[in-house]
């Protein structure tokens, strides 16, 4: 306290003691140290470890005493056994442990300490990483308590080592990926985190039926199947991460750059997917990269332009090129309607020499499907830009469902009736492209141009409408690359003449 | 509202190292901050008053990156803090109110943590870490866990853990709200002797005293708009305001009974008698400085009064402050706690 009377170091200096800081090396990330001290520690780790542990045991009894008093259903004693297995384990891994990640960041937000970290060298990405990381490093540990339960079964011949291994790296998977998208809802309201537990409890429940199921798969079906969801999970951890670390990120960090680029990855994959993978594969993996373009997409759209000369100054040292890239990755609606009709052009155009060997699915009806997609994400733009930033997300919502509702009107009796009103009601339905692209989806019916052609031009023209302030927002995005260009310059000339 | 003249401008030494213009801040239907505009100079210990809700704590979060202004500007040391945030979260120390600590951390994981957060290599980090715990006077808790922590001892660990960077400028959101008087003065001799370093220290408080003596200059503000700025002796000795009914304060003694003394003040326009005493009384007077004041006093003697005592007497900080805000016709939200 005071600086002529110093109290003693807590610590010799000598090194007598270690110094306890030393218990993780320096290179791990500070904020994974940080988790594991606390979240080793807490209650809720423990209590899922012990229980799980209880469960194991208790599973494991029951199915040695049914191996041993019954050989001639061993088969089925197996399956089951494997099944309760995953279901104990997913159960643990899947949900209760990755669900803790939203409480985690939600008590940094309520306790003030998330303003600390923010002011530290860490940034938003390393923040929310480290979150995920240290969940993923608490499943892992999870799942080194269940390694003598795998032994056991082993030594007993209850093992497919193949599909067990499959299994069990499409829970860590399924882990990430719930893990990253609970660490997005921290800072959601209580009803939107209360629904995504549902969707993350019905996820676990395919996710546990896909590692059940491994084991009706042969290995090359294996082989073929995890990269594909490997890389999936992959992108979508990576998409929530982003979004995650937004939430938190400065004004003065271009964190759309990073978005964007995870959905150009998404395109690069769709179109590389035919080659990649087999048809199956294939068409899981272009469905679940459209979908993440398409939520990009809709993000993006909701962002105002940002006014700040700083945010474009990477842009400004790559000359016109970093013109052009500002037209398409810095936030802002505008950039964002240039951004999506380059990616639906680019899926459009790289899907023509694609009409085959996706299943169920051709070439052209992608390219339909996408067209319709982009239109359905465009078309409430006009309406949305009439509202201020905070109501555009209600307004898109409004015009979707309403959408909706059209749509399946269209598909009650009435919808369906020749009437003329009929007739009439459903070519004007048809206009709304996503009731277009419901309609065409669920129908399963051969593409048709002709009413393909008028939700595009609807959409068109709603887009035409904006084209002008859309130009004014680019315009004046390039010239804040001009001024960001300008005062490099200038800084650099000033150093310059010092020097 | 009257919008606020605009502030005097501080005594610069080397230029303010913060300086706020026309800072506004807007939640909803809630103008928090509006056109707030003053200065903090280097190495100054600025002390920022307001009531409960006035503005200071949305103030300090835009100052720290924490929040962004709906309008205007603040730069720290030449950086514009929305466009530069990682050049100022170099710069600065943030305190939050609630402290911000991790209940289940112990006072070394704590620190060893935020240290690891600032990029210290090992070695620089265990240094860092003595360093300030034998600033912050930590050594006896340090394997304490943190919610075994008394106010004053988190908040010590917090000042330390603020510390760790080395920040130029800091900022306090309430520090010593809910201490001890014994945690108060610990804190304002670490305050001072972070002053004495040459640190910039800007500490908010809705109680008056509690900055009155730690403190170079005060920011008042009241509805998120300025109030005062200048130094605290500035405000107990400015004169009466104008349109207000009391001028100086001076403590008058007279030889013999008041009761003359007392009578000729009621007779003299723009003189009012506060308090009566003995031997005289407190009165407030109509001289705006200090040549009006000799003005006063020989209109006294003149008067047949035969003062023994005359000296001008302070107000207190929150009268000031009381008076300053019904002159600016702020809706104030209430006036800071003594």
């Amino acid at each position: 306290m005071n600086e002529s009377k110093r109290p003693a170091s807590p610590r010799p200096a000598t090194g007598a003691k270690p110094w306890p800081g030393d218990d993780f090396p320096s290179w791990i990330s500070p904020m994974l140290v940080k988790e594991l001290r606390q979240g080793v520690q807490s209650g809720a780790f423990a209590w899922t470890f012990v229980l799980l542990q209880v469960a194991m045991f208790v599973l494991m009894t029951f199915w040695l005493l049914e191996r041993s008093t019954n050989d001639s259903i061993q088969l089925n004693t197996n399956r089951l056994f494997h099944g309760w297995f995953w279901v104990v384990f997913g159960l643990a891994a899947v949900l209760v442990l990755p669900l803790r990640a939203a409480g985690s960041m939600a008590a940094e937000r309520v306790g003030n300490t998330l303003d600390l970290l923010r002011l530290t060298r860490l940034s938003s990405m390393q923040i929310v990483t480290g979150k995920w990381l240290a969940i993923m490093a608490q499943v892992l540990l999870l799942s080194t308590a269940v390694l003598p339960y795998v032994v056991l079964q082993y030594f007993f011949g209850g093992l497919d080592i193949v599909s067990d291994l499959f299994a069990f790296v499409s829970v860590l998977l399924a882990a990430s990926v719930v893990t990253a998208a609970s660490v997005s809802t921290a800072g959601q309201p209580a009803w939107s985190r209360g629904v995504f537990v549902v969707l993350a409890m019905i996820f676990f429940g395919n996710v546990t039926a896909g590692a059940v199921s491994f084991f009706g798969l042969a290995a090359t079906d294996l082989w073929s199947t995890l990269p594909a969801i490997a890389i999936v999970a992959g992108l979508l951890t990576a998409v929530f991460l982003v979004y995650s670390a937004a939430a938190i990120a400065p004004p003065a960090e271009n964190h759309s750059l990073r978005a964007r680029l995870l959905a150009v990855a998404a395109v690069v994959l769709c179109l590389l997917a035919t080659r990649l993978f087999g048809p199956v594969s294939a068409a899981f993996v272009i469905t679940i990269a459209i979908t993440i373009v398409a939520g990009i997409a809709i993000a993006e759209l909701m962002q105002e332009p940002s006014e700040l000369v700083g945010l474009h100054a990477p842009f400004a040292r790559l000359g016109i090129v970093g013109q052009a890239a500002a037209a398409l990755f810095t936030p802002g609606w505008a950039t964002a309607v240039c951004f999506t009709l380059a990616m639906a052009a680019t899926l459009v155009v790289g899907f023509l020499p694609r009409s085959s060997g996706i299943s169920g699915m051709t070439g052209s009806r992608i390219q339909f499907d996408v067209a319709l997609a982009i239109a359905a994400i465009l078309f409430p733009l006009p309406l949305m830009l009439r509202f201020p930033q905070a109501f555009r997300k209600t307004v898109f919502i409004l015009v979707q469902s309403v959408s909706i509702v059209v749509f399946l009107f269209l598909q009650s009796p009435f919808g369906r009736s020749e009437t003329p009103a009929a007739q009439i009601f459903s070519i004007l339905a048809r206009c709304l492209p996503l009731t277009s692209l419901l309609d065409m989806v669920t129908s399963g019916s051969k593409a048709d141009r002709a009413m393909i052609a008028v939700p595009l031009i609807v959409t068109g023209i709603a887009i035409a409408t904006v084209v002008p302030r859309a130009w004014r927002e680019l315009s004046a995005t390039a010239a804040r690359v001009r001024q960001a260009g300008r005062r490099a310059a200038h800084v650099r000339g000033s150093r310059s003449t010092t020097a | 509202m009257t919008p606020p003249a605009p502030p005097p401008p501080l005594p610069v030494v080397a230029g303010p190292l913060v300086e706020v213009r026309g800072l506004n801040r807007v939640f909803g239907t809630v103008h928090a901050v509006r056109d707030l505009s003053f200065g903090i100079p280097r190495g100054g210990v600025v002390g920022f008053i307001g009531a409960n809700g006035a503005g200071k704590t949305t103030t300090m979060r835009i100052m720290a990156t924490l929040d962004d202004p709906t309008s205007g500007s603040v730069v720290v040391d030449g950086l514009d803090v929305v466009e530069n945030p990682s050049e100022i979260r170099r710069l600065v120390g943030w305190m939050p109110d609630s402290l911000g600590t991790y209940q289940t951390m112990t006072v070394f994981e704590y620190l060893d943590f935020f240290a690891r957060s600032y990029g210290f290599s090992p070695q620089a980090r265990r240094a860092r870490i003595e360093e300030v715990i034998d600033f912050a006077d930590l050594g006896p808790l340090f394997d304490r866990q943190m919610s075994k922590l008394s106010k004053g001892m988190s908040q010590r660990l917090c000042f330390g853990r603020m510390l760790l960077p080395d920040p130029e400028f800091m900022i306090l959101d309430e520090p010593a709200a809910g201490l001890d008087p014994k945690a108060r003065l610990e804190f304002k001799n670490l305050v001072r002797l972070l002053a004495a370093r040459g640190k910039t220290l800007f500490i908010s408080s809705h109680i008056l005293s509690e900055l009155g003596e730690m403190c170079d200059s005060m920011v008042f503000i009241d509805s998120g708009t300025l109030v005062f700025q200048g130094h605290a002796d500035d405000l107990k000795h400015a004169p009466a305001v104008a349109g207000s009914d009391t001028g100086y304060v001076v403590e008058v003694s007279v030889a013999g009974d008041p009761a003359a003394f007392h009578a000729w003040i009621e007779q003299r326009p723009g003189w009012r008698t506060i308090e009566t005493r003995r031997d005289g009384g407190i009165v407030s007077c109509p001289a705006t400085d200090a040549g009006s004041l000799a003005t006063a006093l020989r209109q006294l003697i003149e008067g047949g009064i035969d003062v023994v005592g005359f000296r001008r007497e302070s107000r207190r900080l929150e009268e000031a402050f009381v008076e300053m805000v019904k002159q600016q016709g702020h809706s104030s939200t209430g006036a800071p706690r003594p």
